[in-house]
Parts: C-alpha cells; structure tokens; sequence
C-alpha cells in the first residue's frame, strides 16, 4: 500500500532541505511577530518585508512620512535578531569615515577604528539627508560587503543587513538617492497610517513611560540566523514561476507608462524575495503568489514614469498593478498519462 | 397627495356602490391603484439602488479626454420605470455625449442620466471627460430620483459622492535660440565661486583666520590636530518660476484678465519647470494668485524630487486667472522660501513698471532674477527690464498656446 506524501515534503525533498530547516524559518517568523509585537503596533506587512530582505541576504528601505514608526519598527526589528546593531543618523556633514571609520594617532601609531558600519545591522536613519559622498560610500559597502579604507580591505561581518529610512515629502536639504543606489536596496517598504484601534493602543502603551524597546529580547543567534538564509536561498522555484517573474520583469520594459523598465538585477532580487516570502509561509517552493507579494516592494522604486504619463496622473503603483493583471499567471498544467 | 388619493379613491367607490354607479366605482379603483403603485415606488424604489462613477484617472494635461463611466444597478425585483440621476459638476466640466445642463445650485452644473431600469438590471453609460480648460473640478453630490409608472416623483435621495480631477496645463519643450537664453544655465559659473554648507567634502588643516564653527571637533578630537570643514563649492541649482498672473495693467483687484494670455503664462511656468527639473536643478513655483487655499500666495519651494513637476503643475491647475495680491508684495516675500543665490525667472506678459524696482532689488540682494516675457508687449517689457540691467528674454509660444510644441526663448 503506498502512502500519499504531502506536497510540501516532496518539495521539500527535492530541494535537499530538511524538514526542520523549514520548520525554523516558521518559528522564527513566528516569534519575530511576537516579539517585534511587543513594542510595534501593527506594522506587520513592513516586518514581514523587513524579514525577507534579512533572509534574502538584501538591504531594506523603509520610506514614509515623519511619526509613522519607522525608526523604532527598525530598531525593534534589530533587537529581535540578537546581532550586533549600530545606527547612523544621516546629517549633511557625516563624512564617509564617520561610517566607515578611520585610523586614529594613538602613542605614535596608527590605530584603526571600525565606523559603526561593522555590524550585522546597521540602522541608517534619514539616508537622504547624508551628503551623496557618504551615501555613495555606505552603498558601496551594501553591494560589495566590506570596505577600503587607507588602501586595506576589511569585510563586513556577515549577516549583514542595512535597514535606512527616509521621509518622502520633507525634501529640502536632503539629497535624493539616485535611481542607481536605489538599486542596491532589495524592498522598499513603507508603512502608513496605523489603524483607529492600533493607534490607540499605541498611546496606551506610551502611558507607563517605559520604553516598549526594552522589553524585547533577542530570539535567534548569528549562526541560527545564517542557516536560515541558507535555507530561505534553497526554496525550489520551478521554471513555470521563473518565467513567470521574468514575463514581469519584460513587461515593465513595455509598459507605455515608464521611462525605465526595470533590470535584470530585478530580477535576481525577485527571485530572492520570493523565496524568503515562501520560507516565511512555511513552504519549500515558491508559488506565483509570492512573486506578486514581492512584486510592488521589490520594483517599485527601481522603475521610472515617464514625465507626461507622470503628469497624466499614471503611478507606478497603478503600473505594477497593470503589469501584475497582464502577465498570465502560471497555472498547474495535468502531466498527460502514458498510454498503454 | 397619497392620502387625499387615498380618501378620494375610497370615496368614489363608498359613492359608487351606494348609487350604483359602476362607472364610479370603476374610477375610484383606477385612483386606488394609482396611489398604490405611487406608494411602491416611493417606498422601495430607492432601495437597493446603486449608482457608481467612474472617473478613468484623476489627474489630466490640457486636452486629453478621460473615460468616466457611469453604472447604475437595481439590485431587488422592482423594475425602475423612470430614473432620474443628477451628478453636479463644478462648473467648466465638459462631457463630450452629454451637455451638462445649468443647475439651481451657484457653480455647478449637472451632468443628468435618465433611465429605466430592470429588474436586477446594470446600465452603464461610457462617457468622455474633455480636459479642455485647466481647472480642479469635481463631480457629485449625486441626486437619485425615481418615479411611478406614471412618471410622477416617487422619492429622492441625495448623497455625497465625490470624484475629483484635475487638468494641468500642458508642458513644453523649451527651445532655446542660443546657449545665453538658457534659464538655468546661465548661473552655472556664478554659483560655483560659492561653498554649499550642506555639501560637506571632508577636512583641512586648521588656518588662521577660520571661524570657529567651522572647526570640526569631532574630528579634530580624533586626530589630535586641529581641523576645518571643507565645503564643495555649490553645484545645486535653484530656480523659482514667479508668475505674474495678472494680464492688463491697472490694479490687481480688477478681476479682469486676457485669457489667451493667462493660460500662455501656464503653460510656459509648467514648460520652464520642466526644463530646470530635466537639466538637474531644484525648481519651484511662487505666484500671487488664490490658490484653493487661505493662503494669498501660491508658492511651491524649490526641489529636485521625482514628483517635483507633479506638484507645480497641480498648483498652476489650481491658480486663478485674476491675482490675489500685488505681484511686487510676492517678490519682497520671496527671501523668506528661497535661499540665496537662486535663480528667480519671472514670467510675465504686462508692463513691470510697477515692480521693476522690487526685481532689481531682488537682484542686487544676491537672487539672480531673469525675466521672461510673453505675449504683444514682449518687446517693450524686456527692454523695460533690461534698462534697469536685468537679465530678459522673450518667450513666445506659436501660434498659441494650444498648439505650440515648443515654448522659444530668444532675444
């Protein structure tokens, strides 16, 4: 008598993952939530992106307007992860060394110390008011993962994960982020209004004057969550839902609406990112459904509007949704029987 | 009127059995079904009634047409014999299959849509909104009437149901006739003798004569030698479009304007914005006009962001034709929205006689003012302004603001 075997666990065989592994990534999302939770109100779709961006390997940009939670959705989700954490404030006269450090003179020697770049998690607080050259300098660290500084290579530690913040609509003295380095950010996650009964809970929790941060406790350790990426980067994707990001990925290039399609580098981080969206549901293998999760974080801020379509009110909000309803989806096709 | 039918049905028929009249009777229930089927319809005609709009974007340029539907479901089993609907619409809104007709209401006009309806019927109407005058319009409230068989007014119902748009003006090309013309350009060697505060470059060695907040503590804490900032020299550019709304000389209190002139004057703020945002400059907008706003002045501060051209072009849709205040008080507002050595291109079609002195006050106080003039006095307006050694062009949209595909700048 054969058995039938759930979906999940052949795929999961098939990726080569056990079945514990996937079991973690559940429980870690699970307990991120809770103790995320515990100082945040609602803010849950921002998390959940924050942790793809974690388990992908990538950087998350958190844009929204001043009050909303950023910073401290950042810092509780830092605090969770047990890592070590360091948070810059961007200023317009934060030189490149300030994050990347320097050596100092020190009895007659030079001594190098670290900027506070060298963390596992690194808070960039208003990016946009830094100056570009220290933008530049903290994105070429994103990408390449370790720094040149007085002609020595020094590596980032690993995880490594940037979380920066900017508020869309104070622009006066800041410096936007070119298109370029918006790249380099995996999700952009913006969070919004919370809602009536959140946003009473939240002045509730204010009223003791404890700070809700400090009731976090970490709930995974540095080599946990190593193994979690690893396990996140091994989720099977089949060829129907490749081609199916890939068809999204065109279809922005043919979209009348933008000036700039999005890149093949896009591609990449959708792959990525829907394969940390499937680990978090507990699953071995990536549903076209977790694509179109995925698809408005991780391209929104890759893509340009063309000006006039700009002015004739087009949004890239209503692009991606346009794009997500054009593409076919894939659909299980019934493998034909052999005949006798 | 329903009772009255009521009582007179009643007593036909009452009168009609008693005198034996057939033909009485026969009329007193004619006038009981007819208050009858009033009452049905004026009971449940609204019910499960809906009316949806549609408005295909919200925001339009000059000239488009957008497609705005209209949808009418009866949900429930009674069919709808005569459906009036009654959208308002601010005034100006143009539909291009149905004219709007003039209503009791000061600033609108209604959008009207009968039909009979089904049972568990949708109607939809497709309609085209034409952009033809710039403007922020809206549709709604909506007024839903329904009437019995006989097409009397069974019951109405009003409710507040908003659908916003806005038509900006068209923007340009700006089509230079020598590199000296460009609005922006022109102060790209006078701006780089400054330093930007906020573009920080690094350190120096301290020198004497430094100012002492210009010492960085921290970094000379760290290096044991005393150290100064060292700012790039500005490379940002600035650029404010004045508007000088108002089109014939005279007070500003008038209330009279040359059309033709005023949207030209649109048109060439929205296609000079778009040239300093698409050469890399920050560029906002200032006009003395009512705005939608309490505020007197319309001014939209200097930015480089994505959106930039979105928001000024929005405020333009917004601007009155007629000013809200002298231009001259604008200008003496300005230092308080832009910094210093930003580029104010003044656009205007009237003589500047009355505020040439606060321009060339502006300009001497470290603003680089450049006029643009457009329309019949172009000529005598940039002479006017270079007399006093302003920098002036001459802009000129042809043949007309409607049609052109390129505002010119040229001498």
């Amino acid at each position: 008598m054969s058995t039938i075997e759930p979906l999940e666990t052949k795929a999961t065989a098939a990726a080569g993952l056990s079945v514990a592994d996937q079991a973690d990534v559940g429980r870690f999302w699970r307990d991120l939530r809770a103790s995320v939770g515990s100082a945040v109100v609602g803010g849950e779709p921002a998390l959940r992106l924050l942790a793809v961006a974690m388990l992908a390997d990538g950087h998350a940009l958190i844009e929204d307007v001043p009050g909303v939670g950023k910073t401290l959705l950042a810092r509780a989700f830092a605090r969770s992860l047990g890592l070590s954490f360091n948070r810059v404030q961007g200023t317009p006269d934060l030189l490149p060394t300030d994050v990347t450090g320097s050596s100092i003179l020190e009895a007659g020697r030079l001594r190098f110390v670290p900027g506070p770049v060298f963390a596992n998690v690194l808070l960039v607080d208003e990016i946009n008011r830094a100056t570009p050259r220290t933008q530049s300098a903290l994105l070429e660290a994103m990408q390449e993962r370790q720094v040149s500084i007085e002609g020595e290579t020094r590596p980032l530690p690993a995880p490594f994960l940037v979380v920066a913040t900017q508020n869309p609509v104070e622009l006066e003295g800041t410096f936007s982020l070119p298109e370029a380095q918006l790249d380099r950010f995996l999700v952009r996650v913006t969070m919004g209004y919370p809602e009536r009964e959140d946003e009473r809970l939240i002045a509730h929790r204010y009223r003791g004057g404890t700070e809700p941060l400090e009731r976090i406790e970490p709930i995974v350790d540095r080599d946990t969550l190593l193994a979690l990426q690893r396990t996140a980067s091994e989720i099977v994707v089949s060829e129907a839902v490749e081609g199916y990001m890939v068809d999204l990925v065109r279809a922005t290039r043919q979209h009348a609406d933008l000036r700039l399609g999005a890149s093949p580098r896009t591609s990449v981080a959708i792959f990525r990112s829907s394969q940390a969206w499937a680990a978090l549901a507990g699953r071995g293998f990536v549903l076209p459904d977790d694509v179109a999760a995925v698809v408005h974080p991780v391209m929104g801020h890759r893509l340009l509007l063309d000006v006039d379509r700009q002015l004739r009110g087009a949004t890239i909000e209503r692009v991606l949704t346009e794009v997500l309803g054009s593409v076919p989806v894939p659909v299980p096709v019934p493998v034909p029987k052999p005949e006798r | 009127m329903t009772r009255a039918g009521l009582a007179f049905g009643v007593a036909l028929v009452v009168a009609g059995v008693g005198l034996a009249a057939p033909g009485l009777v026969l009329i007193g229930l004619l006038d009981l079904f007819a208050v009858g089927v009033t009452e049905l319809w004026s009971r449940f005609g609204l019910r499960d009634l809906h009316y949806e709009r549609k408005i295909g974007r919200e925001r339009a340029v000059w000239g488009d047409e957008v497609p705005l539907d209209i949808a009418v479901w009866n949900d429930k089993p009674l069919p709808i014999a005569w459906l009036s609907i009654d959208d308002y619409a601010t005034q100006g809104a143009v539909v291009r299959e149905e004219p709007l007709v003039r209503g009791e209401r000061p600033g609108f006009t209604i959008l009207r849509s009968r039909w009979t309806v089904g049972w568990y019927e949708r109607v939809v109407r497709h309609l085209t909104i034409v952009a033809d005058h710039r403007g922020v319009y809206s549709f709604g409230p909506v007024r839903v009437t329904v009437a019995d068989l006989f097409g009397h007014g069974a019951a109405t119902r009003e409710h507040q149901d908003r659908g916003p748009y806005v038509v900006r003006p068209r923007s340009l090309p700006v089509r230079l006739a020598s590199r000296q013309h460009a609005p922006a350009g022109y102060l790209r060697a006078r701006q780089s003798l400054f330093e930007a505060p906020a573009l920080f470059a690094g350190v120096r060695p301290y020198q004497a004569g430094d100012p002492m907040r210009r010492v960085h503590w921290r970094a000379t804490a760290r290096t044991g030698v005393t150290v100064s900032k060292r700012f790039d020299p500005s490379r940002a550019l600035e650029v404010l479009v004045a508007l000088d709304v108002q089109t014939l000389p005279g007070p500003h209190w008038t209330l009279q304007f040359d059309e033709e002139l005023v949207e030209g004057l649109m048109v060439a703020a929205a296609s000079l914005a778009r040239h300093a945002l698409a050469e890399g400059a920050s560029c906002g907008l200032a006009a003395a006009a009512f705005n939608r706003t309490l505020d007197r002045f319309a001014i939209v501060p200097p930015r480089a962001g994505r959106d930039q051209l979105a928001s000024i072009a929005d405020m333009l849709a917004r601007l009155s034709e007629t000013p809200s205040a002298p231009f001259e008080r604008l200008l003496a507002r300005l230092p308080q929205t832009i910094s210093a050595g930003t580029t104010v291109l003044v656009l205007t079609a009237r003589d500047p006689e009355p505020y040439i002195a606060a321009l060339a006050r502006l300009d001497r106080s470290g603003y680089h003012v450049q006029l643009v003039a457009l329309g019949p006095a172009a000529d005598s307006v940039v002479a006017r302004a270079r007399a006093v050694g302003l920098t002036a062009t001459i802009g000129s949209l042809t043949p007309d603001w409607r049609t052109s595909d390129a505002l010119v700048l040229a001498s």
